[in-house]
C-alpha cells in the first residue's frame, strides 16, 4: 500500500520535473532557455503542448499548430470572435509566423525584433522621411497597432484617441488647430503617423485653400449641398461624373467627395485618403471578403483604379471599358486569340455579347484563371449544352 | 376535452406557420423583356416608366441610346431614338400634357420631347447656382421631381423648370436619397447605402422612416406593394429583400446568374399592378416577377 501511494506521489508531483529531464536528454536545454522563455517551457511542462510518444500533429503537438496556442491563450480567442478586423496571420491561426514557441530574445516571443518582423510582410511602409514619428523610428509598431485584432483596417488601437495618450498638451493642440472640441479630431487625416517631409508630420500635399488659410471658402458655406461645394471650384471634374454610373453619393460623409478625398492635406496629388485597396474597402467590404474566400484572385487586385474608374463609368462595376476592352489592355494575346468574344458572339443565357467577365471573375473565385466555375466542364456546358 | 384543445392548438400553429412564412418560391418570372420591336437586344437598360393612362411601359435602353415601348402583355411596340439625337439616356417620365422628359447623363441635360409638335428642347438644372446632376425623375401635379445625385436631395421644379424647393427628411444623419417614388400624397425615398426608407408628405402631415433590420451592400432601388411591404434591391448581392411595413426582414429572392430569374448588376424595381419589374443592366433584360 505504501508503495502505491509513493508511486502516485511521483506521478502527480514529480511528473513535470521528470518530463523536463527526459526531454532535455536529447533536446538542447541551452537553445530552449535562450532569452525570454515561454512559461510552459520555463516550468518544464513540455507535456502542455507535446505528447512524448506519438501524435497526428507536427512536432508531436497535442493539437494542430493552428489550434495549440488557443488552448491557453483563451482571451485572444474570444477577442478574435468579437473582432471586426483580424490580422491575416491571426485569422489563419498562423501564430508561428510571428512568434516562436520556446524562447526568443524579443518580447512576446517574437521571431524577430518588432519593427523588422512587421516590415518582413509590410514592406510598403519602409520609407525614408525627413521627419519621423518616434515610435516608427524605433520600430515600435505595436505602440499604435494591435498585431492581432482591430476595429479598423489598419489595426490602430483606440482609433482617434490613441494620439492623445502621448500628445497630452490638449490646450496647445486646441489652440494650434483653432478647434475647441478635440474629441472629433481625426489626427491621421492630416498627419502621417509614420513620417513626412513636412514638419509636424503634416502630409505632403495641401489643398490650395487650406495652404492659403482660406478656411471660409469651404467652411460655413453650402454645407447642405454635398459635393456641389467641391464641384463649384472643380468644374472640370464634373464631366468625370457624367456617366451612367458614378460615385456621386449625395451627403455621404456630409459631402461624398470626402469619402475618398481629404479636404486639407494628403500624401498624393489627388489628396486620396489612403491607398486604393484600403480606401475602397471602407465601403466595398464584401469585395474584400470575396478575395479572402477565394483561391484565385487577380494579381493586380490591390490597384483598384487600374480597372475601375474612381468617379464614373458607363459600364457595370464602373469598369474603365466593357468586359473585353478593360482586360485586353494588359492581356493582349487573349484579345487576339481566345474563345470568340464581342458584339457578334451572344451568350445564349441572356442574349448579351460574350466578354472576358462572362467566364472570369477577377475579384476572386475558387477556380484556376479566376474562372466562375470549373474549367473542366461545368463552365463550358453552361452554354455548350451538347458538349 | 384536453385532446380536442391540443389538436386545435396544433392546427392553429400549423396555420400560423403557413401564413407567416412567405416563401421565396412564391415569386416567379412570368416574362422577360429582352428586345425592342426591331429585334435588337437591349444593352444596359437603366430606366423604366409606366404610363398608367395609356397602359404602356417604356424602357430606357441606355446602351443603345433609345426608348422602347411595350404593352401589358410585355410585347414590344415601338422604338424611339428622337432621330438619333439621344445620348446616354438614363431615365424618363411623361407630364400630364404628354411631353416626354428624358435624362441624358453624358450632357447632364433634361430633354423635353413634344411628340405632337415634333420638337426637342434641352434644359440644364441648377439649384441656387450649384450644379445638379440629374438622376431619377417623376411628374406629379404639374411639378417635376428630380433626384440630384450631387446633394442626394429630391428637387422640385415647376412646369417651366424653375426650382421650387428641395425635399429632405428631417434627420441629421440623412445621407441623401439614391432612389425615390411618388405614391399618393407621399414621396418615398431610399437612403444611399443604408437602405432606410423615408415617407415624406408632399403637402402637409407627418412623415416616417422605416429602417430595415438588415445590412445591405449596395441598395440601389426599392418598391412598395399594396400591403406596404418594402422591397429593396441589392445590386452587389443580386437579391431582392422583402421587409414588413415596419422594416422587419421577411425573405429574399433571386440570386446571381445569367439565366432568366437570376440577376447580374440589377438596377431598378418597379411595380406595375401586382407584377414586379426588375431592370437588370448586366443581363440586358427586364424580368417580370409575379406570384
Amino acid at each position: 500500500m505504501i508503495r502505491f501511494w509513493f508511486l502516485l506521489f511521483l506521478m502527480v508531483f514529480a511528473g513535470s520535473a521528470y518530463g523536463e529531464e527526459v526531454c532535455f536528454q536529447c533536446h538542447s536545454r541551452a537553445k530552449m532557455f535562450n532569452g525570454k522563455v515561454h512559461k510552459p517551457v520555463a516550468s518544464g511542462k513540455c507535456y502542455t503542448c507535446h505528447i512524448p510518444h506519438v501524435s497526428r500533429n507536427k512536432w508531436l503537438l497535442k493539437k494542430s499548430p493552428r489550434d495549440i496556442c488557443f488552448e491557453c491563450h483563451k482571451s485572444l480567442k474570444s477577442r478574435l470572435a468579437r473582432a471586426v478586423f483580424v490580422h491575416s496571420p491571426v485569422e489563419k491561426k498562423a501564430c508561428f509566423k510571428c512568434h516562436v514557441a520556446h524562447a526568443s530574445n524579443n518580447g512576446f516571443l517574437l521571431r524577430h525584433r518588432e519593427g523588422k518582423l512587421c516590415v518582413s510582410c509590410h514592406g510598403e511602409v519602409r520609407k525614408k522621411y525627413k521627419y519621423v514619428h518616434q515610435p516608427f523610428k524605433n520600430g515600435e509598431c505595436t505602440a499604435c497597432h494591435d498585431p492581432h485584432v482591430g476595429n479598423n483596417m489598419v489595426f490602430v488601437k483606440g482609433a482617434d484617441k490613441l494620439c492623445f495618450k502621448c500628445h497630452r498638451n490638449r490646450k496647445r493642440m486646441a489652440k494650434v488647430h483653432r478647434y475647441g472640441n478635440l474629441k472629433n479630431m481625426k489626427c491621421v487625416e492630416c498627419h502621417n503617423p509614420h513620417g513626412s517631409e513636412r514638419r509636424f508630420l503634416v502630409r505632403a500635399v495641401s489643398h490650395t485653400p487650406f495652404a492659403r488659410g482660406e478656411c471660409v471658402s469651404c467652411h460655413g458655406v453650402g454645407k447642405s449641398l454635398g459635393s456641389g461645394l467641391c464641384l463649384k471650384c472643380h468644374p472640370k471634374v464634373v464631366a468625370s461624373f457624367k456617366h451612367l454610373h458614378n460615385h456621386q453619393l449625395g451627403r455621404v460623409e456630409g459631402n461624398s467627395c470626402l469619402s475618398c478625398h481629404n479636404p486639407h492635406v494628403g500624401d498624393n496629388n489627388k489628396l486620396l485618403k489612403d491607398v486604393p485597396a484600403r480606401m475602397c474597402q471602407s465601403c466595398h467590404s464584401e469585395t474584400y471578403k470575396q478575395k479572402k474566400e477565394s483561391l484565385y484572385v487577380h494579381p493586380d487586385w490591390k490597384n483598384c483604379f487600374n480597372c475601375h474608374a474612381g468617379h464614373g463609368s458607363d459600364h457595370p462595376a464602373m469598369l474603365k471599358g466593357d468586359g473585353n476592352a478593360v482586360c485586353v489592355r494588359c492581356h493582349e494575346t487573349q484579345g487576339k486569340f481566345t474563345h470568340p468574344v464581342g458584339d457578334e458572339v451572344m451568350d445564349p443565357r441572356n442574349g448579351q455579347p460574350i466578354t472576358c467577365v462572362t467566364c472570369h471573375d477577377t475579384m476572386g473565385t475558387n477556380f484556376k484563371y479566376n474562372l466562375r466555375m470549373s474549367g473542366e466542364a461545368a463552365l463550358c456546358i453552361e452554354c455548350h449544352k451538347n458538349y | 376535452m384536453h385532446r380536442v384543445s391540443q389538436k386545435l392548438l396544433t392546427a392553429m400553429v400549423f396555420v400560423i406557420a403557413l401564413t407567416s412564412v412567405p416563401l421565396a418560391g412564391t415569386w416567379k418570372v412570368v416574362a422577360s423583356i429582352t428586345k425592342g420591336a426591331d429585334g435588337v437586344p437591349m444593352r444596359y437598360p437603366l430606366g423604366v416608366f409606366y404610363d398608367s393612362v395609356k397602359k404602356r411601359l417604356y424602357i430606357v435602353d441606355s446602351g443603345n441610346n433609345r426608348l422602347l415601348s411595350f404593352n401589358l402583355k410585355w410585347e414590344p411596340l415601338k422604338v424611339f431614338d428622337a432621330k438619333g439625337t439621344l445620348r446616354s439616356p438614363m431615365y424618363m417620365a411623361r407630364d400630364d400634357k404628354g411631353n416626354l422628359y428624358v435624362v441624358e447623363r453624358k450632357s447632364n441635360v433634361l430633354k423635353k420631347i413634344n411628340l405632337v409638335a415634333r420638337s426637342i428642347k434641352e434644359y440644364t438644372l441648377v439649384r441656387d447656382g450649384y450644379p445638379v446632376l440629374i438622376d431619377r425623375i417623376a411628374w406629379k401635379g404639374g411639378n417635376l421631381y428630380v433626384l440630384d445625385r450631387v446633394s442626394g436631395d429630391v428637387l422640385v421644379y415647376d412646369r417651366d423648370l424653375r426650382f421650387v424647393k428641395s425635399i429632405v427628411p428631417d434627420d441629421n444623419r440623412f445621407k441623401g436619397f439614391f432612389d425615390f417614388k411618388i405614391k399618393g400624397d407621399f414621396l418615398w425615398g431610399m437612403e444611399v447605402m443604408s437602405g432606410r426608407v423615408f415617407a415624406i408628405p408632399l403637402k402637409e402631415g407627418k412623415g416616417k422612416v422605416i429602417t430595415p433590420d438588415k445590412r445591405f451592400v449596395e441598395p440601389v432601388s426599392f418598391e412598395i406593394d399594396n400591403l406596404g411591404n418594402i422591397y429593396i434591391l441589392d445590386r452587389y448581392l443580386k437579391e431582392i429583400f422583402v421587409f414588413s411595413p415596419e422594416g422587419s426582414y421577411r425573405y429574399s429572392f433571386s440570386k446571381e446568374g445569367f439565366r432568366e430569374g437570376s440577376l447580374y448588376y440589377p438596377w431598378l424595381l418597379l411595380f406595375v399592378g401586382n407584377k414586379l419589374l426588375v431592370l437588370d443592366e448586366g443581363n440586358g433584360r427586364v424580368d417580370v416577377w409575379s406570384r
